[in-house]
């Protein structure tokens, strides 16, 4: 049931992708306000990062935009994982190929893809997990031919679930990668 | 949240414990001692009492400070585990009374006194079967610190009864949710004072304290990227991004010398454990992309850590030997064995392990073998920190949709809630003694 509504859904944003995603993205550029308040880049290992104050604020989480799934950038959809697993599956090859098309399609537009994981197992482990889950996907993007420097990862972990429930259905919903588009 | 007199200040229990006058009352009694045997399987808790403290002027005239002090010396003892508190009202609080016909082994009077500069406090532990005081201390100090002062005083007796020094003057630091985003916290193990260090209001995971007692670390979203923060513990102000590297900066473990520390970073493309310094440059690779490796914990001999690795396919705490990269899976029970953490003794290794469909605290030694879980009851125990004295663990349990900070002895005894809060609390990290 669940998965025929993901189809229809893919179909739907499949229709109307052409026709909204490089408007939709274009206009996501100028407005958004979210990273560039926190735009730190988040690049530096060096040590020479500013003091900061420890009630200091930055970014909110970013404004994904319009959303058809998940919180992933419409018309784009997100791709869901298997129990401690992070190989994208086949029956989800199509949506992240998709999404693939769509970036390539709109050369302009930078993306971050957020790697998430179900509530169970401990904190830090699902840390890595959606980390995993991530550059999974972001490596799936690259052998699409999306140009590696486009793309950012971000893991959640178990930190943001979308739907709170403490069941298998709950559970397939969390366990997921997220495309935002961040430029 | 709790506001009391500590979140007042600023300044640390180590500033005001320097104004403390030590005096010895009695030397030639201070150096005999007591040793209560408490690892062994059958031993008993010892019975003290803890009259009201009596107020020096008149001492016969029992005053609501004097019960709250012994109120709280009682509350400091029976946090580690050996001491069962006689009930004060059975003898009315009273310092003077036919002790032997409670059971009563050990009693502790005290006895204080105000004056311009703050309060006095004269403390006596006095073993019952022998007639004799066996410790004997008087402080002086702000008022404010007058918990403080007890809980010197408690650590002491603890040292004095059974060779070590007491924890009630350790933190615990925590992940709370109670203001609707994660944030990092800090507590006394007695939950008297509990504070938030973080206000960075979206999402702070896996605090760390350094083994000296000085430095926390812990990784913040709030810039967009997870990177990982040291704060200092004595002033709490100010935070410095020391690793901002793509991708993940979490999770460290320091060294015994609390100079280099290991943490998870996964700017080369996955989460594998670098060696860096306090400044975050990278000193060292420990693991090469050979699937996840994180929650690093180093022995306290600094010659090895344990971590988790999924490189067998399921997470499974690793031990390896710093200096060779060598590395050993030492748990083969089940399929979800994470958070090691290493005891400060260093002959044991706690662990979330799951069981039978449900998250437990295990332990195991640190070259493998049968392990030994320790929570029994029912919910998701997560996360396990050792006690600086190795004989608790605190960690966090979830049932009925709350999460919260418990402990429990290595037995498997006593398991409680240490703080009642707001929301849900995770990842508990347990702190050294503070120094005097």
């Amino acid at each position: 049931m669940k998965k025929e509504m993901f189809r229809f859904m893919a179909v739907a944003s499949a229709v109307i992708a052409l026709s909204l995603f490089a408007g939709g993205c274009a206009k996501k550029v100028q407005s958004d306000k979210d990273l560039a308040g926190g735009g730190v880049k988040a690049d530096i290992g060096d040590g020479s990062g500013r003091e900061e104050s420890l009630t200091d604020k930055g970014w909110a989480g970013g404004d994904t935009g319009a959303v058809l799934e998940g919180r992933t950038t419409a018309p784009m959809l997100p791709i869901y994982f298997d129990f401690d697993k992070s190989n994208i599956r086949a029956d989800q090859e199509g949506r992240i190929t998709k999404n693939a098309e769509l970036l390539n399609a709109s050369p302009s537009v930078r993306v971050r893809v957020e790697g998430n994981t179900d509530e169970r197992g401990t904190n830090e482990y699902n840390m890595a997990l959606g980390e995993r889950r991530a550059m999974a996907g972001k490596k799936f993007l690259i052998n699409m031919g999306v140009v590696e420097s486009r793309i950012d990862t971000l893991s959640y972990g178990e930190e943001r679930p979308l739907n709170y429930g403490h069941d298998e259905h709950a559970w397939s919903q969390n366990r997921r990668d997220d495309f935002v588009v961040i430029k | 949240m709790h506001r009391t007199f500590f979140t007042d200040h600023v300044s640390p229990l180590l500033r005001a414990l320097f104004l403390f006058a030590l005096i010895f009352l009695c030397a030639s009694q201070a150096e005999a001692r007591v040793y209560l045997d408490i690892t062994s399987p059958n031993f008993r808790k010892v019975k003290v009492a803890v009259p009201y403290f009596t107020e020096k002027p008149q001492p016969d005239k029992a005053v609501d400070s004097g019960k709250r002090m012994a109120d709280f010396m009682s509350r400091a003892l029976a946090f580690h585990g050996f001491v069962e508190i006689i009930d004060p009202t059975t003898y009315n609080g009273s310092q003077d009374w036919d002790w032997p016909s409670l059971g009563t082994e050990f009693t502790v009077l005290g006895q204080f006194e105000h004056d311009p500069s703050g309060i006095a406090i004269e403390m006596r532990l006095v073993d019952i079967h022998g007639g004799r005081m066996i410790l004997g201390r008087r402080y002086k100090g702000a008022t404010s610190k007058t918990k403080d002062i007890l809980k010197k005083f408690c650590d002491e007796v603890v040292q004095q009864l059974t060779g070590e020094p007491g924890i009630s003057l350790s933190q615990i630091a925590f992940v709370s949710n109670g203001t609707g985003a994660k944030e990092i916290y800090l507590a006394d193990v007695l939950g008297e004072e509990i504070r938030q260090v973080t206000q960075h209001e979206y999402l702070a995971v896996s605090p760390r304290i350094s083994p000296d007692g000085k430095l926390l670390a812990y990784t913040s979203y709030h810039r967009g990227n997870a990177n990982l923060y040291i704060t200092e513990l004595s002033t709490l102000r100010k935070t410095t991004p020391i690793s901002r590297r793509k991708g993940l900066n979490m999770a460290p473990s320091w060294a015994p010398d609390s100079k280099v520390m290991a943490a998870t970073l996964s700017k080369d493309n996955n989460p594998d454990l670098y060696i860096i310094d306090n400044s975050g440059n990278e000193l060292r690779r420990l693991t090469s992309g050979e699937g996840i490796n994180v929650s690093p914990s180093w022995a306290p001999d600094g010659k090895s850590m344990a971590f988790v690795s999924d490189r067998s396919g399921t997470p499974q705490v690793y031990v390896m030997d710093i200096k060779t990269k060598a590395v050993k899976r030492i748990t083969f029970l089940g399929n979800e064995n994470t958070t090691p953490n290493w005891s400060p003794k260093g002959d044991w290794i706690a662990y979330t392990g799951l069981i039978n469909g449900a998250r437990h605290v295990m332990m195991i030694k640190p070259e493998g073998g049968t392990p030994v879980q320790v929570t029994q009851s029912w919910g998701e125990h997560e996360s396990p920190c050792w006690s600086p004295d190795g004989r608790q663990i605190v960690f966090s349990r979830k049932r009925n949709n709350k999460q919260e900070i418990c402990a429990i002895f290595k037995s498997g005894a006593g398991l409680r809630t240490l703080f009642s809060l707001k929301g849900d609390q995770s990842s508990p990290q347990w702190g050294p003694r503070q120094e005097m």
